[in-house]
């Protein structure tokens, strides 16, 4: 059986389950406890441990635990911000990994083996005046709730935060609310816009390139957020992928960003570009075999960081069919 | 192609990767992660060629922020543009207003005392054991508590954090080999 992931905009049914499913994976005691889990993961990656207070964590906290660890892991030659899911050619195929694992656990815990994670097309709403943005019909008590200071309506109220970055580090803390602070970055006053998504497919552009980093100009680098290739080479303002965490800020900021369920909905948008790039190109991945300077752990088969679930390889996420499809890819 | 089984699971077999520490690490692990940004310091080297020519930068930044070094690490992209990776999507052109963003984020507290590193063993600036437990290896002669005497009306929520400035002298404490 596979799943349809719809726009969280336009289907109120796919918004109501997904948020449902949230609350209870965020009620759902994992079995482990922030102690049980420094005992386990600290032999096993040097140089890591959770900070904090010992407390028993969720399902839903698991995952804000497999991203940070994911985001410490190098990869070689060392460049700013690449990691074994970020800067680099994995970015798209772990984040693929990473949302599959949370949907086949909606799944479960709704026990509706269709159910799909929605996507939020921002682009929708970076149309919109930027001081609309915030209070578009994604916010508000039926939807993701509130954009700016604590959530303390609709469904997501319910929601606890345990585990957050400070710093570089992970902390384990007093449970808290969900925390926001939705377009008030003076830098970053709107989400990316219908152009943004069109500069970021256009025709002939490669999967990525060399050097494989935060600098390259590919359809990788292009959707997670680090260029704005209309500008070329550059410092810009964040784009894309990034924009999305930088705007809505708070609790999306740190690498424990996993912690809000709108991290699922950018990452599915994203995933859908990239599913819109592999229908028009081929399902293809680079680096490949003759490349020069790949990235250690960034391979076609190189099994990617995994804590929960099988582990998989990109060759295995290039074509997601078994999985899921889009109900409607970008023009 | 290898065909994927996969089916999710239920919650135990699930949760298997994570039980055996995790797969598909890096050997070496984050060892890295800690390398660079320690005490606030932090050295980041670009390279780039130009008509036959090796071109070769290394920069250092050393931060404090109120007499504290920054934990974690500033790198310099090929743009010039700042990075701190306790704020992935982040590269800004000064690291001025990378630190402001930092405050913004995280302040300067931690978000709880660490019990964590108690049971480790790995006391630190911000662990939760209480002052003068046996085989503790805080020392308490160097605290400096500003407000104890002038301020008695304010509450003792703001004093608590300031007076817990343990000294370390005698405390070997470092990243990256405490597990070992
Ligand atoms: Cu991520």
């Amino acid at each position: 059986m596979t799943a349809v992931r719809a726009n969280i905009q336009t289907s109120a049914q796919a918004r109501d389950r997904y948020l449902a499913g949230v609350v209870a994976l965020n009620a759902e005691r994992s079995g482990y406890t922030t102690s049980q889990l420094n005992q386990i993961l600290s032999p096993a990656i040097p140089g890591f441990r959770l900070y904090g207070v010992d407390q028993p964590l969720t399902t839903w906290d698991l995952f804000v635990l497999w991203h940070f660890v994911a985001m410490q892991m190098p990869s070689t030659p060392p460049r700013p911000m690449r990691n074994l899911a970020h800067g680099g050619p994995i970015f798209l195929p772990w984040h693929r990994m990473f949302l599959l694992r949370l949907e086949q656990q909606i799944q479960r815990v709704t026990g509706d083996a269709e159910a799909g994670l929605p996507y939020w097309d921002w682009t929708a709403d970076g149309g919109l005046p930027a001081d609309q943005q915030p209070a578009s019909s994604l916010w508000g008590s039926a939807g993701l709730g509130d954009a700016r200071g604590d959530v303390v309506s609709g469904p997501l109220a319910a929601m606890r935060v345990r585990l957050v970055g400070h710093g570089t580090q992970l902390w384990s803390a007093a449970p808290r609310p969900l925390q926001r602070n939705a377009g008030s970055d003076p830098d970053v006053p709107g989400l990316p816009v219908a152009d943004d998504v069109k500069t970021a497919l256009e025709e002939g552009i490669g999967y990525d390139t060399v050097p494989w980093d935060v600098s390259a100009d590919g359809f990788r680098n292009r959707v997670e957020g680090w260029i704005d290739p209309r500008r070329p080479g550059q410092a810009s303002a964040p784009q894309m992928h990034n924009r999305v965490h930088v705007w809505i800020g708070g609790d999306m900021g740190p690498g424990s960003s996993p912690n809000d369920p709108l991290f699922y909905l950018n990452h599915c948008n994203v995933d859908r570009l990239w599913e819109a790039w592999l229908g028009r190109n081929g399902r293809r991945y680079s680096p490949g075999d003759g490349d020069q300077q790949i990235p250690s752990g960034q391979g076609l088969n190189d099994t990617m960081v995994t804590l929960l679930g099988e582990a998989l390889r990109p060759a295995d996420v290039l074509d997601a069919s078994r999985w899921y499809s889009y109900d409607n890819l970008p023009a | 192609m290898r065909p994927v089984e996969d089916s999710g699971g239920v919650l135990a077999e699930f949760t298997a990767p994570l039980r055996s520490g995790g797969y598909g690490l890096p050997p070496g692990g984050a060892a890295h992660a800690h390398d660079h940004g320690t005490n606030g310091v932090s050295t980041s080297v670009r390279t780039a060629v130009h008509n036959g020519h090796e071109i070769r930068i290394e920069t250092t930044y050393a931060i404090t922020i109120d007499g504290k070094p920054l934990q974690g690490g500033l790198e310099v992209l090929d743009n010039g543009a700042v990075h701190y990776h306790g704020l992935p999507q982040y590269a800004l052109p000064s690291a001025i207003d990378l630190c402001k963003r930092v405050l913004d984020y995280f302040g300067t507290e931690p978000p709880a005392a660490d019990e964590l590193g108690c049971l480790v063993g790995e006391h630190g600036e911000n662990c939760a054991c209480p002052e003068g437990e046996p085989g503790h290896p805080h020392s308490h002669e160097g605290d400096s508590h500003p407000h104890s005497h002038e301020d008695d009306s304010h509450s003792h929520e703001t004093h608590s954090h300031e007076g817990h400035s343990h000294s370390h002298e005698g405390h070997v404490h470092e990243h990256g080999e405490a597990h070992q």
